[in-house]
């Protein structure tokens, strides 16, 4: 009897989304253990739209997205038809090769809405409950982060090697379920409160249950608000990945058009002398306010006045005050009479009427100051103000004519780089702004009830946990728990640190295999992958110090080895799964997939991406592999419907879409000579 | 009041807004797109100035009793005190402002001058000359969010042109 539980997917049906409307089916042979699917697409035609709904068929997304995010989804998958008001997909899947379920996931494009349905047994099409429902033995196991990474996207592989995201330890807890042990945390805390609950019954303190309101508020929000941070890091870091796809793509259509690079180039050129102008012009104003009497004559005046007067005044004249007490304490005043106490009293209540030493030094240099300044400023303060209108509008003006020349490229791609750069940027800047500037903002007392600073809300949540503990006579029981979940922590800090050096262990092991030439060995995998050389050598750089074929291949062998832990054979799904790869890394993958893997293995890859890699795995699966290619009808060439035609494929199936099974179409179908009208 | 502060809000009037959230969309941002990665303005004592200014020059004052405020610094910032001396233009601005209805007395003007005036803290007021001042910036952030239609200024360059109008 099998000791763990095994799903494998057998077929999906598109309908009302970008791909073409069609139904997929995957053989499921016992006996030939067919687990390995290629599913071919030309680009743009869905293959990241197929990760994505079947990711999303796999746990329920109203549990897990706010509105927003999900119209987010909504609009990036919905049908490019207008008049399709809503989509469907459906995921047929069976558990332990026995039940059949089937999950459908239902977009309304008119009120933005995501639905599920769900089949589980074999009950056939009849039978639909609404709502997700998963296998219950499965629930627990199938979370977001573990279906992203088993539905993964290669292309997004650098992210393990990205220190700020923490990728590779977050994924270790998620896949390895050392997460779970912060459950027994909460439950600590839960024990906790119902001790407080009951100590205030006890204690009537309506105070004590207010702090215990707002405790819970300051939690809540503190839990928003780290889940925010969370979901900021992870769009950070794809918009950051996709700023430099954007830039490296413009800058090779710049290499392809030099005399355009050039215009591009004089007009950045005059854009930051404009700015740089303009930058100091505001610098060149504030200079003038710093120094009041340069602004006009009524200012000017007013300083000059108050400095004829101290003139005149001869103030700042200064008696010190061993003056006024060297005569209080005499007996004889310097006009020669007796000091009486009234003329003391007088002396010392007069004596305010004169500055003192300290009072002295602090007029001087302002009265210097107005008698050094330089009337001619009082010009230069007006022209300067008036020519920060002028400044900012050549600001405008080559801003505009950089916008211009960039759009006068004729090259529709280019402007919507240009366009995607620039709204890439400011999102990325929004969501940089808040991490640094709110999300990691010190601790300040002033900070409004609803902050989004971490610290801030950690220390006003450790100061009333204190002061309920206290209250609630429950200081001692507060201690011990601390002192559990601290014990709790260690251990999943140790876990991680033994979890991660096996696999570290194991990926090294096939590193030997996969990477026969390079010879480049994860160092470790602590928030991020680092690499090292043959000899022990750490390499450095962003990249780590190995190409991106060779990063891609570590992270392949990385989460293939992680994915084999788990007691459940979920199957993994890659999209794009060799993109970027030479052809030694492509077949030495295809090995290691067909050796490593004991779940199902899904590629969704693109025609060019058949060179060496389906080849190989051919060869090492002996043939067992199921061929699928999938095209849209609607926009595509007749040589595509030619060919199919050729190889007894049932073009009328579907309306808007041909799917083709096996080996002979698969590998005969290539997108540079069929996309020919 | 010994130190400097920002408004946080005025009692009794959702109008003003507070000087933090005026002081985001002035300060100088490298990162930014906008006129703030242009910016002059490095400290928020900056913005405290500007406001000085213009209480003082419109004698605009309003009392530190009507509002919520939260501390900025301590004392004056290098950019004010040293090289550009506007430390001691501001305090000459302060002290004729003050001393203004008392022209003819000299020992008034001498007690105003003695009163307001402190060489032993660093930013030369003394507690109720500081209190006194907080009143005219105040007063003239008031003006100057008038000025604004109650909302941040959308480019340093609008925010320069109503202080130069303020000024003028």
């Amino acid at each position: 009897m099998q000791n763990y539980d095994e799903i494998k997917i057998t077929g999906w049906t598109y309908k009302g989304f970008k791909t073409p409307d069609v139904s997929v089916n995957i053989e499921d042979k016992q006996d030939k253990k067919t687990n390995f699917t290629l599913f071919q697409m030309l680009s743009g035609i869905g293959k990241t739209t197929t990760l994505n709904l079947l990711r999303y068929c796999f746990y329920d997304l109203n549990k897990h997205l706010s509105k927003s995010e999900i119209q987010n989804i909504i609009e990036e998958l919905r049908s490019r038809d207008p008049n399709i008001d809503h989509g469907e997909f459906e995921v047929q899947f069976k558990l332990n090769s026995t039940i059949n379920y089937r999950i459908k996931i239902i977009f309304d494009y008119i009120l933005k809405e995501i639905n599920y349905e769900s089949n589980s047994g074999d009950s056939g099409d009849k039978g639909y409950f609404p709502g997700h429902k998963m296998p219950d033995t499965l629930q627990r196991f199938i979370t977001p982060e573990f279906v992203e990474k088993t539905f993964f996207d290669l292309r997004l592989a650098n992210k393990l090697y990205n220190a700020e995201s923490g990728e590779t330890d977050r994924t270790i807890r998620k896949l390895c379920k050392i997460d779970y042990l912060e459950e027994i945390s909460n439950s600590l805390e839960k024990y906790k409160i119902q001790f407080i609950k009951k100590n205030r019954g006890k204690l009537r303190d309506k105070d004590l249950k207010d702090k215990e309101k707002l405790f819970e508020k300051y939690k809540k929000l503190l839990a928003q608000v780290e889940e925010k941070a969370k979901k900021f890091k992870d769009k950070k870091y794809k918009l950051s990945k996709k700023l430099d796809e954007i830039k490296e793509e413009k800058t090779k259509i710049e290499n392809d058009r030099r005399d355009i690079q050039n215009k591009i180039r004089n007009t950045q050129k005059t854009l930051d002398e404009k700015n740089e102008n303009l930058r100091l012009a505001f610098e060149e104003a504030y200079d003038y306010l710093k120094n009041p009497m340069s602004i006009n004559y009524e200012i000017l005046n007013q300083f000059i006045n108050f400095k004829e007067k101290l003139d005149a005044w001869q103030i700042p004249k200064s008696v010190g005050e061993s003056f006024f007490q060297q005569l209080v304490d005499g007996e004889k005043c310097i006009c020669g009479h007796e000091m009486t106490d009234k003329m003391k009293k007088t002396i010392n209540d007069n004596k305010i009427f004169y500055l003192s030493d300290d009072i002295a030094n602090i007029l001087g240099p302002i009265k210097t100051a107005v008698y050094n300044f330089d009337k001619k400023d009082q010009n230069k303060a007006k022209n300067c103000f008036e020519d920060l209108i002028k400044k900012e509008r050549e600001s405008s003006i080559a801003q505009n004519e950089f916008y211009k020349v960039t759009s006068a490229t004729d090259d529709e791609k280019y402007n919507q780089l240009t366009k995607d750069e620039h709204d890439t940027k400011n999102e990325l800047k929004n969501i940089t702004d808040w991490l640094d500037e709110t999300y990691e903002k010190p601790f300040t007392p002033d900070e409004p009830h609803d902050t989004e600073s971490k610290k801030t809300l950690n220390k006003r949540i450790n100061n009333l946990e204190k002061e309920i503990e206290e209250r609630s006579d429950a200081v001692e029981l507060g201690d011990k728990i601390r002192k559990l979940k601290s014990l709790l922590e260690e251990v999943q800090e140790i876990s991680l640190v033994k979890i991660s050096k096996k696999i570290v262990e194991d990926v090294n092991k096939e590193v030997k295999r996969v990477l026969p030439l390079e010879k480049i060995y994860i160092d470790s995998i602590k928030n991020r992958i680092t690499l090292k050389t043959d000899e022990g050598i750490r390499k450095t750089g962003a990249s780590g110090g190995a190409s991106r074929g060779q990063m891609a291949r570590i992270a392949y062998l990385f989460l293939i080895t992680l994915l084999n832990r788990p007691n459940l054979k979920f199957p993994f799904i890659v999209d794009s799964p060799v993109t970027d790869l030479d052809s030694i890394g492509r077949e030495e993958i295809a090995r290691s997939l067909s050796k490593i893997l004991e779940c199902q293995y899904i590629g969704l890859i693109l025609d060019e991406e058949k060179s060496s890699f389906a080849e190989t795995l051919e060869n090492e699966l002996n043939g067992n592999i199921n061929y699928i290619t999938a095209f849209n009808k609607d926009e595509t060439y007749p040589k595509m419907i030619n060919l199919a035609k050729e190889y007894n494929v049932d073009i009328n199936k579907f309306n808007n879409g041909v799917v083709a099974y096996g080996k002979d179409f698969f590998y005969k179908f290539k997108g540079s000579d069929l996309v020919k009208k | 009041m010994i130190r400097f502060h920002f408004i946080i809000k005025k009692n009794n009037d959702d109008k003003i807004i507070s000087m933090e959230k005026f002081w985001e969309s002035i300060e100088f941002k490298n990162k930014d797109f906008n006129q703030q990665r242009f910016s002059p303005f490095k400290d928020k004592l900056d913005l405290f100035y500007i406001c000085l200014l213009i209480g003082l020059k419109t004698e605009n004052k309003i009392p530190v009793e009507q509002f919520e405020y939260a501390q900025i610094t301590d004392t004056w910032t290098i950019n004010l005190k040293n090289k550009s001396k506007a430390r001691d233009f501001i305090l000459g601005m302060f002290l004729s402002v003050l001393v203004k209805d008392n022209n003819n007395d000299k020992s008034k003007i001498q007690k105003i001058i003695n009163n307001n005036l402190d060489n032993n803290n660093d930013n030369k007021l003394s507690e109720s000359g500081m209190k006194k001042m907080h009143e005219y910036s105040f007063g003239g952030y008031c003006k100057l969010l008038n000025e604004l239609d109650y909302e941040p200024p959308g480019t340093i360059v609008v925010l320069m042109d109503k202080i130069n109008k303020l000024l003028n």
